[in-house]
C-alpha cells in the first residue's frame, strides 16, 4: 500500500508534464491555418526539411510538386512555373521544393517520408548534372538540407522495403559520418548519425544502443513534427490568401515562345553565351581567359550520384509515384569553351537515362538542347526556353493523370 | 554529447540515475553505484567524442602521480613541486595548443578541472591532511561525472566525507528534492535563458561599433551567468542525487560590493581553489621567509600572481590573458583602496552607496566579460 | 538595501521550493519554456548557397 502511495506520488510531475506537452502539441495543430496555394510559389525552406506542407499539397488534386534545386530560384524568368501558371491559369499549381545543394538523395529522404501522401500523385524530378561528380554530395551541401524528422519517418515507415532503408542509412550515415569528421560535434546530429549507422549496419553494441534509445527517437519523431507543424504554421499565416484563379485558356505557345526570347534578349546583352547579365558579371565577367579548358579533367562518367539517383527512383517506385524526370542539359557552348567535351556530355547524357529506363521512368529528355540559345539561363539552370519545355510537359503531365 | 546538452543526454543519464534514487531511497549506500554511473556516463561521452583513450591516459598519469608521490617516505619540498608541475603538465600542453595547432589533439573535456582536483589532492598530501588516499575513492573524486567536464571543483575530504555517508532515507528524500530542484532551474537558466539571450539578443548583433559593443557587452554578461550557474546548478543537482553535496559556484554575483566580493561570488570554487592554493600560500611563504620589506607587496604580488593564473587556466590566447591581468589590476586597486581609503569600507556600507557600488562593479565586471568574450581582441 | 534584495530572492526561492504546488507549478513552466525554445526558436541550420565557383 505504501509502495503504491510513492509510486502515485511520484507519477504526479510525470504526469503534469506530460499533459503540458500534448496541451502545447494541442495547441500548435490548432493554430496552423488552411493550407494556401501560395506555399507552392517559392521554395520556402519549411518545405525542404518538414512534410507537414508537402502532406498537404499532395492532398490537393490540383497540385503539381516539383523536387529540383537552384534552378528552382530563378523566379525573375517569366517561363519560371511557378510565374508561367501563376493563378492556375492552366488549371494547377506547382509547388517548388528545393534549393541548392538539393540533390538526389535529399529529394529521397522527402518522398520516403511522405508516408502515402504522395502515392498516385503528380511529381516532378529535376536533377542537375552538376551533381555528377566523382564524391557526389559534398557533406556540408547534404547536412545544410537534411531532415533528421524525415529521416526518422522514413525508416519508421513499413511500406518502404529494408533494403532500401538500409541504402538511404548507409548513405546517411557515411555523410553525416564526413560532416563530423570535418566539423567535429558541433553541429552534426550525432543522435541521428549513430541511429544510421546501426541501421546501415547492425553490431551488438549497436543494437544495445539502439534498443536504449529508441524512445527517445519515438519521442523526436513526434517532437520533430510539432516543429514543422509550428514553423509551417507561422509561413501560412504569412502568406497572403490566394487570388482567385485566371480562367482556363488555352496557351499559345508559340506566343509564349516569342516572349520568352524577346525577355531573353533583353536580360542578356553582355555575352555572346546568353548567360544572364548580373550572372555572367558576378561569376565570368573578367575571367573569361581563366575559364578556358578549366574542365577538361572533368568526368561524370562515375559518381555515387547515380546510386543516390538510383535510390530516388526505386522509392518513387515503392511508393507507387510514377513521376516525371526532366533530364536537363549541360551548356553546349560554354561546355566546349571550358574544356567538357561533347563526348564526356554525351556519356554522362546515357549513363541517366539507362537509369531512368530500368526502372520505367518517365523521362523529359531536353538533353538535345545542348545548343539552343536561351535554352539555359547561366551555365547551369533553366532558363527562358528551357522552362518553357517543361512548362508544355507540365501541362501533358497533368492532363494525363 | 556534451554534458548537460540536448534531449538524449538527459535521457540517458535519466535513466541512469535511476536505480541510483532507488538505492538512496531504500537508505542504501551510493558509493558503489555512483562510480557504476561516472563510469559509464564518462565512457558514453568521451566514446561519443572521440577522447576516450586520452582520458584513460590522462586518469592513469594523474592516479599514478598522486599514489606515487602519497608513498614517498620523505617528501621534500622539491619533490612536491616536481610532483605538481607533472600534475600541471596535460594542461600546460592542452593550454599551448592555442599557440601551437599541432597539440589541439590532446584537447581533452574537462582537464582544467580536473587537474586542479589532482594538485589539490597532492597538496593535501604533501600538507599531511591525506595520509594514502585509496584508489577508488581518488578515482571517484578526479572524475566524478556530474562535475567533471566543467566543475564546480570540490576538496578531496570534504568530498571524501560525503561519499563515505549513507543519507538515510529521510535526507535522501531531501536530497533528492533539492537535486532535482538544481537540475531543473539549472536547466532553465543554462539553457533557455542562456539560449534566448544569445539568439535574440548577441546574434542579430552586428559585429562591430560602439553602441553594439556596449549592448554586447551587457548582453554577454547576462548570457555569461545564465549559462554558467546553469550549468553549475545542473552539476549539483545531479550530484546531489547521488548524495554528494558539492560546492556552491555561485552567489547572486551581481550584487557584489566590490571585486573581492565579487570573486567571492562567482566561479566561486575556481576563486577559492585560487585563494587557499595560489594566492594564501604565496603571501604566506613570502611571510614566512622575509621575502618583501613591505608585507602589503607580498598581497599586491600575491593577487598579480593569482589572477594571472586565473587568466591562463582559462587559455593561453590574448582575451583570457587579458582578462586575468585585468582582474589582477582591480585587485589591486581593491585592495589599496581598502587599506589607505578608510572612508571607502563605510561608504560601502550604506544603503544607497551600497547601491551605487554594485552598480559599478558590475560594469568594471561587464567590461572585464567583454574583453574575456574575444570580441576586443 | 542590496541586503533585503539578496533576502528577498533567497526567500522567495525558498518559498516556491517548499510549497509543492508552486514547485511543480515552476517545473511545469521549465518544461514549457524548455519545449517553446525548441519550438519556435531558429536554430539556424547550416545556411548554405550552393555557388559553382
Amino acid at each position: 500500500m505504501k509502495l503504491l502511495k510513492i509510486i502515485a506520488r511520484a507519477l504526479v510531475l510525470p504526469v503534469l508534464v506530460l499533459l503540458t506537452f500534448l496541451g502545447v502539441a494541442f495547441a500548435i495543430t490548432a493554430a496552423v491555418p488552411e493550407y494556401k496555394d501560395s506555399a507552392g510559389d517559392d521554395n520556402y525552406t519549411q518545405k525542404i526539411r518538414g512534410l507537414y506542407l508537402l502532406g498537404q499539397s499532395a492532398a490537393k488534386s490540383d497540385n503539381i510538386i516539383i523536387y529540383g534545386s537552384s534552378e528552382l530560384r530563378t523566379l525573375e524568368i517569366s517561363t519560371n512555373p511557378a510565374n508561367f501558371f501563376a493563378g492556375k491559369r492552366a488549371g494547377f499549381q506547382v509547388n517548388l521544393i528545393g534549393r541548392g545543394s538539393c540533390q538526389s538523395l535529399t529529394h529521397a529522404m522527402s518522398i520516403a517520408a511522405s508516408g502515402d501522401s504522395l502515392t498516385g500523385g503528380k511529381v516532378v524530378l529535376i536533377t542537375s548534372p552538376q551533381s555528377y561528380v566523382k564524391d557526389g554530395i559534398a557533406a556540408d551541401l547534404f547536412m545544410a538540407n537534411f531532415s533528421a524528422q524525415q529521416y526518422l519517418e522514413l525508416m519508421a515507415d513499413d511500406g518502404l522495403s529494408p533494403e532500401i532503408k538500409k541504402d538511404i542509412s548507409r548513405r546517411a550515415a557515411e555523410l553525416l559520418g564526413q560532416y563530423k569528421a570535418l566539423h567535429g560535434s558541433a553541429g552534426a546530429d550525432n543522435a541521428v548519425m549513430y541511429l544510421a549507422q546501426h541501421n546501415a549496419n547492425p553490431g551488438a553494441i549497436s543494437t544495445l544502443r539502439n534498443a536504449v534509445t529508441a524512445p527517445y527517437y519515438s519521442f523526436m519523431r513526434y517532437a520533430y513534427g510539432l516543429k514543422d507543424k509550428a514553423a509551417s504554421g507561422r509561413l501560412l499565416e504569412s502568406l497572403r490568401e490566394a487570388e482567385e484563379s485566371a480562367p482556363l485558356r488555352e496557351i499559345d505557345w508559340a506566343r509564349e515562345e516569342s516572349a520568352a526570347i524577346e525577355e531573353a534578349r533583353l536580360m542578356t546583352g553582355n555575352n555572346d553565351f546568353g548567360i544572364l547579365d548580373d550572372y555572367y558579371t558576378t561569376y565570368i565577367g573578367t575571367r573569361l581567359g581563366r575559364q578556358k579548358d578549366k574542365d577538361a579533367g572533368l568526368d561524370y562518367s562515375v559518381s555515387k550520384e547515380y546510386g543516390d539517383l538510383r535510390i530516388l527512383f526505386e522509392v518513387c517506385r515503392q511508393k507507387g509515384i510514377e513521376p516525371l524526370f526532366v533530364h536537363v542539359p549541360l551548356h553546349g557552348q560554354w561546355s566546349d569553351y571550358t574544356g567538357f567535351t561533347a563526348q564526356r556530355r554525351q556519356a554522362y547524357y546515357e549513363n541517366v537515362k539507362k537509369i531512368a529506363e530500368e526502372y520505367a521512368i518517365e523521362i523529359l529528355d531536353l538533353t538535345g538542347y545542348e545548343y539552343e540559345q536561351y535554352f539555359l539561363c547561366d551555365i547551369m539552370h533553366l532558363g527562358w526556353k528551357g522552362w518553357l519545355e517543361v512548362d508544355k510537359a507540365l501541362v501533358g503531365f497533368y492532363n494525363s493523370r | 554529447m556534451t554534458p548537460f546538452e540536448g534531449l538524449l543526454f538527459f535521457y540517458i543519464m535519466g535513466l541512469m540515475l535511476l536505480p541510483g534514487v532507488i538505492l538512496g531511497l531504500l537508505g542504501r549506500p551510493l558509493k558503489i553505484y555512483g562510480l557504476i554511473f561516472t563510469a559509464v556516463m564518462l565512457t558514453i561521452v568521451f566514446y561519443e567524442n572521440g577522447q576516450l583513450l586520452l582520458l584513460c591516459g590522462f586518469y592513469v598519469w594523474q592516479i599514478v602521480l598522486c599514489l606515487g608521490f602519497s608513498r614517498v617516505k620523505n617528501k621534500t619540498k622539491t619533490i612536491f613541486r616536481a610532483a605538481v608541475v607533472l600534475s600541471l603538465l596535460p594542461l600546460l600542453a592542452v593550454k599551448l595548443s592555442a599557440v601551437f595547432p599541432e597539440l589541439r589533439l590532446l584537447q581533452l573535456l574537462g582537464i582544467s578541472y580536473m587537474t586542479f582536483r589532482a594538485v589539490q589532492v597532492l597538496i593535501d598530501i604533501y600538507d599531511g591532511r591525506t595520509e594514502k588516499p585509496r584508489l577508488l575513492e581518488l578515482s571517484y573524486f578526479l572524475l566524478f561525472f556530474p562535475s567533471a567536464a566543467a566543475g564546480p571543483i570540490d576538496r578531496y575530504r570534504r568530498f571524501l566525507g560525503d561519499i563515505n555517508r549513507t543519507p538515510g532515507k529521510e535526507e535522501y528524500c531531501e536530497l533528492l528534492r533539492r537535486g532535482f530542484w538544481r537540475l531543473m532551474t539549472g536547466a532553465f537558466s543554462g539553457i533557455a535563458v542562456s539560449g534566448i539571450i544569445w539568439a535574440y539578443w548577441l546574434e542579430p548583433l552586428p559585429g562591430g561599433g560602439f553602441m553594439a559593443g556596449l549592448s554586447y557587452m551587457y548582453g554577454y554578461t547576462l548570457y555569461l551567468y545564465f549559462n554558467f550557474a546553469g550549468y553549475s546548478s545542473m552539476a549539483i543537482g545531479t550530484a546531489y542525487i547521488l548524495g554528494v553535496r558539492l560546492p556552491e559556484n555561485f552567489n547572486k554575483p551581481f550584487l557584489s560590493a566590490d571585486m573581492k566580493d565579487f570573486w567571492a561570488r562567482w566561479h566561486i570554487s575556481l576563486s577559492t581553489w585560487l585563494r587557499d592554493y595560489v594566492y594564501t600560500r604565496f603571501v604566506m611563504g613570502s611571510l614566512k621567509a622575509k621575502r618583501f620589506k613591505n608585507k602589503r607587496t607580498a598581497s599586491y604580488i600575491g593577487y598579480i600572481i593569482t589572477f594571472a593564473a586565473m587568466g591562463a587556466w582559462h587559455g593561453l590566447s590574448p582575451n583570457y590573458l587579458i582578462y586575468g591581468a585585468y582582474h589582477a589590476l582591480l585587485m589591486c586597486v581593491n585592495e589599496a583602496l581598502d587599506l589607505h581609503y578608510k572612508s571607502m569600507r563605510k561608504f560601502k556600507q550604506g544603503a544607497v552607496s551600497r547601491v551605487l557600488m554594485a552598480v559599478v562593479t558590475f560594469h568594471f565586471v561587464s567590461f572585464g566579460l567583454l574583453i574575456f568574450s574575444g570580441r576586443l581582441v | 538595501m542590496i541586503k533585503r534584495l539578496s533576502d528577498f530572492i533567497t526567500a522567495a526561492e525558498e518559498f516556491v521550493y517548499s510549497h509543492t504546488a508552486l514547485r511543480y507549478l515552476w517545473y511545469i513552466g521549465i518544461v514549457l519554456a524548455l519545449l517553446l525554445f525548441w519550438v519556435y526558436g531558429e536554430d539556424a541550420g547550416t545556411a548554405f548557397v550552393y555557388n559553382a565557383f
